[in-house]
């Protein structure tokens, strides 16, 4: 029933079972579709443009995950998945999408394996939100060539 | 051999005609839609030999366009590949039971897709594939 699952767990002073699992997701999808390789890092992203992109989870307990690249970055992982000649803007949103949806699916389907989920349709948003006391925020070194920035929050409004 | 690959976004139906390609169906017709209501309209007017597709989508998503190609006796023995992030294994005997081919969960490897589909690839697709 929404709300009396806790997606995130907030035990202070363990490890959180979704960080194992995020880090497991965002490596499996990386390598799966591109033969690339996605580290935990504490290292800074690059500042300047990055694309952005948003899901939902509607059940069994509302959270959203942003998820953001710099657009550099999205852009050479675009290019590394799809070996298209000719790459645009619109292509690299829709990976962005298309990899939040697959990293989220995969997360949950690690931290509730029997337990149903539905998400919204990904969106490309502007930014990634402030900070706040209810979200998590997770960075990955994607092979060298820079930092994804991943935003689990229980707070979608 | 002509495959039609149902997803919402440009990017994932290329990622999975890349990987069709790479084990073996080089040679394939290839039909998009973006939505159930889309693929329906385009099996009805030229009938795939053979389906995936995802189950999110606009419109109309993968499951309700499983039920309606699989209550239709002309199309229902097409078979249908479903590839989707949103799974879990409850949700996919639900799938199966329903007439689907097999249920892949994303990310899938080339290496995973290969062997969902590895049969209805000839002896000579095989051996110019992942297979060989």
């Amino acid at each position: 029933m929404a709300g009396e699952i806790d997606i995130f767990c907030k035990e202070p002073g363990e490890k959180r079972p979704q960080e194992k699992a995020l880090a497991q997701a965002v490596n499996s999808t990386f390598e799966k579709m591109g033969f690339m390789e996605a580290r935990p890092t504490d290292g800074e992203a690059t500042q300047g443009h990055a694309i952005t992109a948003v899901i939902d989870i509607l059940t069994p307990s509302p959270a959203r995950i942003f998820f953001s690249a710099p657009q550099q970055l999205g852009w050479n992982i675009a290019e590394t998945f799809y070996g298209l000649e000719e790459m645009t803007m619109e292509a690299v949103g829709d990976m962005m999408k298309e990899l939040l949806n697959t990293i989220t699916g995969s997360l949950l389907s690690t931290i509730m394996p029997n337990q149903q989920f539905q998400l919204s349709i990904p969106r490309l948003c502007p930014e990634l939100p402030a900070p706040q006391a209810s979200s998590y925020v997770y960075q990955f070194n994607i092979d060298n060539k820079g930092i994804i920035t991943i935003v689990l929050t229980d707070n979608p409004s | 051999m002509r495959i039609l690959i149902v997803d919402d976004t440009t990017t994932a139906r290329l990622f999975a005609q890349k990987c069709l390609a790479n084990i073996g169906f080089h040679d394939a017709e290839f039909m998009q839609a973006g939505h159930g209501i889309e693929a329906l309209a385009k099996i009805r007017a030229c009938p795939p030999d053979l389906i995936l597709s995802d189950l999110m989508m606009p419109e109309m998503d993968g499951e309700t366009f499983l039920k309606i190609l699989k209550a239709e006796p002309a199309l229902q023995d097409i078979p249908v590949l479903i590839v989707s992030s949103a799974g879990n294994p409850a949700h996919r005997e639900i799938l199966l039971a329903m007439g689907a081919l097999d249920v892949l969960p994303k990310p899938f490897s080339t290496t995973e897709i290969y062997e969902v589909l590895k049969g209805f690839l000839t002896e000579e697709e095989d051996a110019d594939g992942w297979g060989d």
